[in-house]
């Protein structure tokens, strides 16, 4: 059991932190009845659901019959430009190769969840430790970490995409390996500035006076307070990400075709926008339901587990 | 509520009126601007869209194609010999005659008296001399060069006659003049800016129909009519190139009146813009998309049994409909039916699978894995075509390797400079005006341009043949010839003669097309506004 | 203070010359030849080996940084590479303004935006127009740009009926909306003067829609028109959907700040003494509560703008604007390192000067956060 689990104490509210309200006005006419309250998160509901589809369906993708859908050899006979009908044989339609859209987003979900998911990961390990690290030990440690993190902001975040797609193949591993090097900013400045905050407390200075070393205290002690305001923050992350790997593919950096990501579906389809919009808006309306849910997900998590970083 | 239902009925019937009114907008019936300029006609402006933006204004370091800047420096600079697209003939323009001796290697050409360029300085035959030395520099890193190095030398008889002494016999010499080389600058002003800046800033060194008002490069160029060019009035008081990227984007450009004249390649746009009642301008470019094999030694294509595998693989009414949905020229030949003059009958390889399968066999048998790369840049037309092409080689029993991830730059550098690739999806793209100079360029096993790696001693003896041609019967026998050559060794496994189409708007008449797809623009003029 | 302030302002020079480094090795480990692009396709392998020599492209990263630096500090940008060859502080100057512009009218179009909204939601929180606009601006928080802007392209351009008749419709519904807040039981719990005020604003919205939805003009796919050249009204209407999209993406995020921020203002002492006091309406949002959030909303607003600056690029891209975005995209495709370094120095200088001026405007105005560093 850490030292923070043992000793209780009111927290020392940060006054521009507060700024952000957690509370609505009372009104004193509105009482809530219990179907209102599971009213209130059905948005949430619904969010969890479409994620769970989602990551259901891109697991067991390969074992539908998906895959012929996407493989152009085969499909040198299909119908192209169908716009879609529910029960067809292409639900969701096809496009201007005959290629099958609703597999295309299937898989096209696979790659955004794991680019997402992965350069997440990668981000919460990496710019995690490091804010631990500077926010912990301050000093010159915290200065170097802080400026580096600063150049990297400095640099416009698309074009450092840019530039760095255009440098490694974009294949899954070297997408992920860039959006997550993106991410790091964002967790180490978050897991420094919480850290900063704990540090003072007194189950902090408490452990020290018992004499235990830097590294139990950064394991034992800070680490899982700051974790939970960071896995909060995470899913807001996730959805930057896969926004930002869609942008990617939009302009042309990511996974190229025939193998589907949302981006590339939609820059492909674009010049075919007035006249098939199904190509740019099936991708398009799968991608925005993702991202919202991740957003209304990482909404709730945040209220519940870090309302003062909700600024970040 | 009791103020609801009024209201709410009165806003209904705002919205139906309202739809009511905005009624489609009614189709042009205009018909089309006939005849040329005369001088009831001057006045108006026109918009014109390019493909690409030209690197700089100077006729020296131009590719010579309309695509990037070829119709720009037309306007300012006009050529000393024109090519007349419905004629099929060289006729002089700002050379008042070119004269050739017997066995066409010495040729006279007599200026027109009274051309002057822009600030005034008059044309003689000396600029010329001077103007074509600039092509023949070594730091011209273009084209032109190799094609102005035909000329041995030149001597200036008289200020309005010189004589051009060729390396050897030529007919299609005219050709040489009807391109950049033609084109003359002001040798004094060009020394006086220095070539980077004339290249910026070329006013007053053309004696062409129009003057550069402005030019933002990447963005747009500006052009005034001027009153005192020799060949007469110039109708069109303003012309403004923009580039546009996309043909989807040129097409809505052109239909909303942004654009009045532009440039399209993509076969569906060409048809859907005639089919609306675009005027048209065609150049067709045989050669126009295929799949070139690498035939230098170090390639599994050296096999020229493999050549020939992927050549009988490739289906062009397949690739056809899949990528043009049926709109292009599908076709295999060297020679597309539709080309004016060379069209001899002679067809390209035909598509059979099992011979392709076949010689993929022999071919694996001798040692070859079976796999190959196939190179394509990440336009979607290309990336289109490519999945094509993947699925009709595997179908024969190729494994390829695809990379569709690198832009056009990108894929020029390593097919053109690098030479570092085994199948690409390009364009050789010849017209049939000037192609000698475009085949022996590409296919000549001397050339150090050939990145195709293409050796054959029938072709080079066919090509210098070619050169010597004076007649169109002539070129027709020799380029049928070549056709067999490239049945049995072939370079390019083509499936779609390209056009490019100069779409425009009824609203302007008078466009003269001439080599390369550019227009001029001496003779147009607009009708209406 | 003053030493706080050169603090800040020093700092930007070690991260500005981090970035410039940084630009450098990238654009070196970019594949390509920019020989090709000078050349054209048809060269013979020496001339592109002569222009490889001539621009100095087979020299170290570090030596071309050095000599580019020793350039940028005598005031020289260089030239670009490929023909049209020019000068590199020409081009930037033309690019610019571009993007400025476009950032700007963003970033007012977003407080254009927000602060209405915002404040009535916070006035008006948990109830139907704060639901309304809350879910609006978390949708559009979810929208990617570049959708957006395909969203925006396919109504305003292909259909542009649509989205008249849209308009009018919208407006009418306002208004309906707006006169039934005036009659009934409702509109007994305004005054009389309250009562016409709405009236008059309904009225407003009404004659507003309508003429939108009659004069709205045909905006253009892609292209720009600068001032300079075609005239203002041109230049707007060029510019109109690329500024929609950045525009209402940011002030989904502004609204939601502000909504939260003055939200719990509104529950602050002093507001109710306000209430008490029976100050109307308009003097409490605007006067008292508005006022401690234009502190931070300012501070988000000026983030924006300096984001915005690198962040263009997509919209830019689809729209064909000639701004930094298009330039910097067409400089690593095609190598050319003189303008790269020259471009990303300036947007990023720009974006850490924006943020170093809202630092320090945040350490003058409130002095509570002087000594907290986040």
């Amino acid at each position: 059991m850490s030292v923070s689990e043992r000793i209780e104490e009111p927290t020392r509210d940060d006054e521009r932190s507060s700024a952000v309200g957690t509370h609505p006005p009372v009104h004193p006419e509105r009482r809530s009845p219990p179907i209102k309250v599971w009213f209130r998160h059905l948005g949430l509901w619904l969010s969890v659901g479409w994620l769970a589809v989602e990551i259901i369906a891109a697991i067991f993708a390969d074992f539908l019959p998906l895959a012929e859908g996407r493989n152009p050899s085969l499909t040198l006979d299909a119908p192209i430009l169908q716009p879609p009908q529910i029960l067809s044989g292409h639900p969701l339609g096809t496009d201007r190769q005959g290629l099958d859209i609703l597999s295309g987003v299937i898989y096209g979900a696979r790659t955004s969840l794991v680019v997402g998911f992965g350069a997440v990961f990668l981000g919460v390990v990496v710019g995690g430790v490091l804010g631990l690290t500077a926010g912990y030990y301050r000093g010159k440690v915290d200065a170097g970490l802080n400026f580096l993190n600063d150049a990297l902001l400095a640099f416009p975040p698309l074009i450092f995409l840019l530039a760095l797609s255009s440098v490694v193949r974009p294949n899954l591993e070297n997408v992920t390996l860039v959006l997550g090097v993106l991410a790091i900013p964002a967790f180490f400045r978050l897991t420094r500035a919480n850290t900063m905050a704990y540090s003072q407390r007194n189950f902090v200075l408490a452990a020290r006076a018992l004499g235990a070393r830097s590294s139990r205290i950064l394991a034992r002690e800070l680490t899982p307070n700051v974790l939970a305001s960071t896995l909060a923050y995470a899913f807001v992350v996730v959805a930057v990400l896969i926004v930002a790997e869609s942008s990617l593919s939009f302009l042309g950096l990511s996974i190229q075709r025939p193998e589907p990501t949302w981006g590339n579906m939609i820059a492909s389809g674009q010049n075919d926008l007035e006249k098939h919009p199904h190509l740019v808006f099936v991708p398009g309306v799968v991608l925005f339901l993702t991202v919202l849910s991740l957003n209304r997900i990482g909404d709730w998590a945040q209220r519940r587990w870090d309302p003062r970083s909700r600024k970040l | 509520m009791r103020l609801r239902k009024p209201v709410v009925t009165a806003s209904a019937l705002v919205m139906l009126l309202s739809a009511a009114a905005c009624g489609g907008s009614g189709g042009d019936e205009a018909t089309a601007a006939t005849g040329t300029c005369t001088t009831e006609r001057i006045g108006g402006s026109v918009t014109q869209g390019t493909l690409l933006s030209p690197r700089g204004l100077d006729p020296v370091g131009q590719p010579g194609a309309a695509g990037s800047g070829g119709t720009e420096v037309q306007a300012l600079f006009d050529t000393l010999i024109t090519y007349n697209a419905e004629t099929q003939a060289y006729e002089p323009q700002v050379a008042q005659s070119l004269d050739s001796n017997a066995d066409h290697s010495v040729w006279t050409m007599k200026l027109r008296d009274g051309v002057t360029f822009g600030n005034g300085d008059a044309l003689t035959a000396d600029d010329v001399k001077r103007s074509i030395e600039r092509h023949q520099s070594p730091s011209n890193t273009q084209v032109s060069r190799g094609e102005a190095l035909t000329i041995a030398s030149m001597d200036v008889v008289d200020p309005l006659t010189i004589r051009f002494t060729l390396d050897g016999p030529y007919p299609s010499f005219p050709h040489v003049l009807a391109t950049d080389i033609g084109m003359v600058t002001n040798p004094r002003i060009v020394d006086a800016m220095g070539p980077d800046q004339f290249a910026l800033n070329p006013r007053g060194a053309g004696v062409g129909p129009y003057e550069l008002v402005r030019y933002t490069p990447g963005e747009e160029i500006v052009m005034a009519a001027k009153n005192d060019y020799w060949g007469g009035p110039v109708c069109i008081g303003t012309l403004r190139f923009i580039s546009i990227s996309g043909a989807d984007a040129t097409l809505d450009a052109l239909r909303t009146g942004e654009l009045d004249i532009a440039l399209l390649r993509e076969p569906p746009a060409i048809d859907e813009a005639r089919a609306e009642g675009f005027e048209s301008l065609p150049t067709l470019y045989n050669y126009g998309e295929g799949i070139v094999m690498n035939s230098a030694s170090n390639r599994p294509t050296a096999d020229v049994r493999l050549r020939k595998a992927i050549t009988a693989a490739i289906d062009p009414e397949a690739i056809n409909n899949r990528v043009f949905n049926g709109t292009a020229l599908a076709t295999s030949a060297l020679i597309q039916e539709a080309t004016p003059g060379l069209y001899s009958g002679e067809k390209g390889p035909a598509y059979d699978p099992d011979s392709a399968r076949r010689l993929v066999d022999e071919v694996k048998s001798s040692g070859w894995n079976g796999s190959i790369r196939l190179l394509a840049d990440n336009s979607p037309i290309r990336v289109n075509e490519a999945i094509a092409v993947k699925a009709l080689l595997e179908n024969v029993g190729i494994t390829v390797e695809l990379t569709n991830d690198m832009s056009l730059a990108e894929v020029l550098g390593r097919v053109a400079s690098d030479r570092d690739y085994d199948l690409v999806i390009w364009g050789p793209n010849y017209t049939n005006e000037g192609l000698w100079a475009l085949m022996n360029r590409q296919l000549n096993s001397q050339s150090k341009s050939n990145y195709y790696g293409y050796a054959d001693n029938r072709m080079d003896a066919a090509l210098a043949d070619l050169r010597a041609a004076d007649t169109v019967d002539k070129q027709q026998k020799i380029v049928g010839r070549m056709q067999a050559i490239l049945n049995d060794s072939p370079v390019i496994a083509n499936f779609a003669a390209y056009e490019e189409d100069n779409i425009h708007s009824n609203r302007v008449g008078g466009l003269l097309l001439t080599r390369g797809s550019v227009l001029r623009y001496d003779k147009a003029f607009v009708t209406g506004s | 203070m003053f030493h706080r302030v050169a603090t800040v302002l020093l700092r930007i020079i070690p991260v500005l010359i981090v970035v410039s480094v940084s630009t450098a090795v990238l654009i070196e480990l970019v594949p390509g030849d920019p020989a090709v692009a000078v050349v054209g396709a048809e060269g013979t392998p020496e001339q592109y080996a002569a222009v490889r020599e001539n621009l100095g492209l087979d020299r170290p990263w570090f030596a071309r940084y050095l000599d580019w630096l020793n350039g940028l500090l005598h005031g020289d940008l260089g030239k670009t590479l490929v023909p049209p060859i020019q000068d590199v502080s020409t081009l930037i100057a033309t690019r610019l303004p571009v993007t400025l512009e476009i950032a700007v009218l963003s970033v007012l179009l977003a407080l254009a935006i927000s602060i209405p909204v915002g404040t009535w939601s916070a006035y008006r929180y948990g109830r139907a127009f704060d639901r309304v606009a809350s879910g609006l601006s978390f949708a559009l928080i979810s929208v990617p740009s570049f959708l957006l802007a395909l969203i925006l392209i396919y109504f305003a351009v292909f259909r542009p009926e649509a989205v008249k008749g849209l308009i009018l419709a919208a407006c009418v519904i306002a208004t309906v909306v707006l006169a039934a807040a005036t009659v009934g039981r409702r509109g007994a719990q305004l005054t009389a003067q309250g009562r016409r005020g709405v009236r008059l604003f309904a009225l407003g919205v009404f004659a507003v829609g309508f003429v939108l939805a009659a004069f709205l003009p045909d905006f253009p796919r892609q292209g720009f028109a600068r001032i300079g050249e075609d005239g203002l009204a041109e230049n707007l209407r060029t510019i109109f959907l690329p500024v929609l999209v950045l525009g209402l993406a940011e002030s989904a995020q502004l609204t939601r700040l502000l909504r939260s921020d003055m939200a719990t203002t509104l529950n602050d002492d002093f507001v109710l003494a306000s209430r008490a006091q029976g100050m109307p309406v308009r003097h409490i949002l605007v006067k008292e509560a508005l006022r401690p959030s234009t502190f931070s909303l300012v501070t988000v607003a000026g983030i924006s703008f300096g984001r915005l600056l690198g962040g263009t690029v997509i919209v830019e891209t689809i729209f064909r604007l000639p701004g930094m975005g298009t330039l910097i995209v067409e400089s690593v495709a095609k190598k050319e390192f003189m303008v790269l370094q020259a471009a990303v120095l300036v947007v990023a200088a720009l974006y850490v000067l924006v943020n170093a001026l809202v630092d320090i405007s945040y350490l003058y105005l409130d002095p509570r956060t002087r000594h907290v560093r986040v």
